[in-house]
């Protein structure tokens, strides 16, 4: 597999296998919304900043300390095909890595084990999916795309043998996530409010 | 929570006061596109005169939002190219950023982070309004841009407030403005208005930064075509927030406006708001190209 330096490689539509080096770590690329990155640097932290309504997963072997991590826009790429206009801006665009959960998350584990992560040392955590109010809408609510995604992402992991071991989900505030790679230490800040760990 | 003291006009005008005046070959250039009779000739003389504004200008043209295939020289090659609307939502681009890209701690926001939601929110509403076949797109997105505009008057009061607003919010699911009308007296949208108002700017800017939380809430008066701006500059807005493109202590703490929506005949459920986000998040290529070219 392709070692690509920290760069925005992870932007590039590329799962970024960090180096070790410390130049590498101190230039380590913010997780944006729909990528992945593969982190192998045991000195690192890796920051995952910006998570609203999407959702970040995370996987961490914690023997051969090798993190992967997805921040997920949608829960699936099947669209409604019969929702009038749709999707007429990416008809013909490769969807960027972690934009759908039913893809990223097939992707994101291959490439942890490609990078050296072992299933049975491995957690899976899951945050995000911040939700506005719905004002006026009726019964149910259409913003809830942060619990869709945890379940879509739930149901993914699970098939692939996965389980989630943990979640942190909703609530109406911006979440930070940094993942310390030694320890493992998962810490959620919301913004404005208070930072704990998951 | 309700012995906070309100905010006194004296306050606010202290705030105001303390903002940075607009760069005026900006201004002067943004009331001539005002002026129905202006023509892309008084347009390009008058951005000439302007080293900044002219060579600001150009990258804009030239950057690969607009994937054009040629190198454009001057200004006048611009208007003749881009089209005089273009160009004016340029202006506006720029003038935006002048006045938006700074720290706005009150909320939260680092250097240049109103300045991204603003950004992304107006190519989002351009967007949007091209689906829901608004002829003037251009127009929209340049109501958007500075629909935030009250933050920078109410920060400071919002900062030292945060917690008791945050706790009003979660005590009574209102949004994040009821909130700080109800504690200090006013809101952000209610300044934003005043201040659009003041400076001169598009009614439209001010009508959107005064209802773009609250399309519901715009006078029975509004016509058909602004009432349309700002629910879709709202629809903008409310998936900025929920991709977090700039978002502050305030965070999700708004609503979708269904109500509003539903008076210019727009619906949105599950299905259409998954299509919506993920035709909007395939644009970050062109706001990162737009956002590049100005400096972000």
């Amino acid at each position: 597999m392709t070692v690509w330096p920290a760069a925005w490689a992870c932007r590039e539509g590329l799962s970024a296998i960090m180096t070790t080096s410390s130049a590498a770590t101190q230039n380590q690329p913010p997780l944006t919304l729909g990528h992945l990155l593969i982190c192998t640097d045991k000195q690192a932290t890796l920051h995952l900043p910006n998570v609203g309504s999407g959702l970040v997963v995370v996987m961490y072997d914690r023997i051969n300390k090798v993190a992967g991590a997805a921040h997920i826009l949608l829960p699936d790429s099947n669209l409604d095909a019969n929702t009038p206009g749709n999707h007429a801006a990416s008809a013909d665009k490769t969807p960027a890595p972690a934009k759908f959960a039913n893809l990223a998350i097939p992707t994101l584990i291959q490439q942890f084990e490609a990078g050296g992560g072992q299933k049975t040392y491995t957690s899976v955590r899951l945050a995000g999916g911040a939700q506005l109010f719905n004002f006026g809408g009726g019964g149910g609510n259409p913003l809830n795309i942060g619990s869709r995604n945890a379940i879509a992402a739930r149901a993914n992991f699970t098939r692939l043998g996965y389980p989630v071991e943990k979640a942190d989900i909703g609530g109406n505030k911006a979440r930070t996530l940094k993942l310390v790679m030694q320890s493992g230490q998962l810490s959620v800040t919301l913004l404005g409010g208070r930072e704990y760990f998951i | 929570m309700s012995t906070l003291p309100k905010l006194t006009l004296e306050q606010l005008a202290a705030q105001v006061q303390g903002l940075p005046p607009l760069p005026q070959a900006v201004v002067q250039v943004s009331r001539l596109l005002e002026q129905e009779d202006s023509n892309a000739d008084d347009l390009a003389q008058i951005i000439r005169l302007d080293p900044d504004l002219t060579s600001q200008l150009l990258k804009l043209s030239n950057s690969a939002y607009y994937g054009l295939s040629r190198q454009i020289g001057s200004i006048k090659e611009a208007v003749a190219i881009l089209g005089f609307k273009t160009i004016k939502s340029l202006v506006y681009a720029i003038l935006s950023h002048t006045v938006l890209n700074r720290p706005v701690q009150g909320y939260g926001l680092g250097q240049g982070a109103l300045w991204q939601n603003a950004l992304v929110g107006a190519v989002y509403s351009r967007h949007l309004a091209q689906r829901y076949g608004v002829k003037d797109v251009e127009a929209v997105f340049t109501a958007a841009l500075l629909r935030d505009l009250g933050k920078l008057v109410l920060e400071k009061f919002v900062g030292e407030a945060y917690s008791h607003i945050d706790a009003f919010v979660q005590a009574n699911r209102v949004d994040f403005c009821t909130a700080e009308e109800a504690l200090l007296g006013f809101n952000h949208t209610q300044l934003g208005q005043r201040l659009a108002l003041d400076w001169n700017l598009p009614t439209a800017m001010a009508l959107v930064a005064r209802y773009h939380h609250t399309p519901s809430q715009l006078p029975e008066e509004t016509t058909t075509l602004e009432r349309k701006t700002v629910c879709l500059v709202h629809m903008g807005d409310v998936f900025s927030i929920m991709m977090a493109q700039g978002v502050g202590n305030d965070g999700l703490m708004y609503g979708l406006d269904n109500d509003g929506l539903a008076l210019a005949g727009i619906k949105l459920d599950g299905p259409a708001i998954e299509h919506l986000l993920s035709e909007l998040f395939d644009l970050q290529d062109q706001i990162d190209s737009l956002a590049s070219s100005l400096g972000l």
